[in-house]
């Protein structure tokens, strides 16, 4: 009997897990269509983001950290080594600050907190793929501003999302159907 | 039982009060690396160099009234294009996303565009930062 609940939780939490990573996806492809950010330089809105914290709050942090692994692999295979290259190093990084400020706060930071932490170090993580593997000379130090402020600006955007939606997500995870 | 626990991870706030200082110190230092790049960024002379794969391909000295198109051999789809009014910006590539083109124009130092597919890079730098490299030449 036991046996057979822990299978069914296990299974639970592997579609459930599966669906943020559709939505993450779907997020990425909107993203895409979106015109471009106002911004000095190339940056993005990182919607797909709000996915990997649904999960992050929701399911766990393994989860996450698989959600966001497995977007990237997505834009590896859809777009390319470079491309993938790039969205690997950024959102692995921002997933991972993401996982320990959780973690170091003990599962209470704000979703505010959790999403520019989140938006930074995926920018900042995005630059230094491009300065150390592309050799892109590009000032850390000039770039530094508009990554922190973008970030702060963007990751605020994308918090309020996810917490618009925390009521529709809270059901969808309470359900045992 | 694992589950039940689950479901009670989700009651969270949007912000909380230190959130503000977190914010604070972000905003902060962000203010601090804007002043301190100020000199190189006001300088009213600006240099765009034209990377490709790590390697400098072009300076271009930004000057008022100049317009050229800039075309190279080893990627003939990338067309870059300089302004009367002291900027440039990426006019074609056969990149899928066109993130290089959409950057549109750039003008100030520390601004740059970059056509990641294509392995393309224009950086804006201030010329205070080149006399930088020439001190160190004069100690060796």
């Amino acid at each position: 009997m036991s046996r057979e609940r822990g299978i069914s939780v296990s299974v639970r939490r592997l579609t459930r897990s599966a669906v943020m990573l559709a939505t993450a996806l779907a997020l990425g492809l909107l993203e895409g269509m979106l015109p471009h950010l106002p911004a000095p330089v190339p940056l993005r809105y990182g919607l797909a983001n709000v996915a990997v914290m649904a999960t992050l709050i929701f399911i766990g942090s393994l989860e996450a950290f698989s959600v966001a692994f497995l977007k990237s692999v997505f834009v590896f295979m859809t777009r390319g080594l470079i491309a993938g290259g790039v969205s690997m190093t950024g959102t692995l990084l921002s997933v991972a600050a993401m996982i320990a400020i959780d973690r170091f706060l003990k599962r209470r930071t704000s979703v505010f907190l959790l999403s520019i932490l989140g938006a930074i170090t995926h920018n900042a993580g995005q630059m230094i793929f491009l300065i150390l593997f592309l050799q892109y000379r590009i000032s850390v130090l000039l770039v530094g501003p508009y990554l922190l402020l973008f970030g702060i600006a963007t990751g605020s955007l994308s918090g309020l999302l996810l917490y618009v939606m925390m009521k529709p997500l809270q059901s969808f995870f309470k359900s045992r159907a | 039982m694992k589950d039940n626990v689950d479901v009670t991870r989700d009651r969270r706030v949007f912000i909380r009060p230190r959130d503000f200082f977190v914010l604070a110190v972000l905003i902060g230092l962000a203010l601090i690396l804007y002043i301190v790049t100020w000199t190189t960024r006001t300088s009213s002379e600006c240099v765009a160099k034209i990377y490709h794969n790590g390697q400098l391909l072009e300076v271009v000295k930004l000057e008022l009234g100049e317009e050229r198109e800039f075309r190279f051999d080893l990627e003939p789809s990338i067309a870059i294009r300089q302004f009367a009014d002291q900027s440039i910006a990426f006019m074609s590539s056969d990149c899928p996303d066109r993130v290089c083109v959409k950057s549109g124009r750039i003008k100030r130092p520390g601004e740059f565009a970059a056509c990641v597919p294509n392995r393309f890079l224009i950086v804006i730098e201030g010329t205070a930062e080149s006399s930088k490299g020439e001190d160190v030449d004069l100690v060796a």
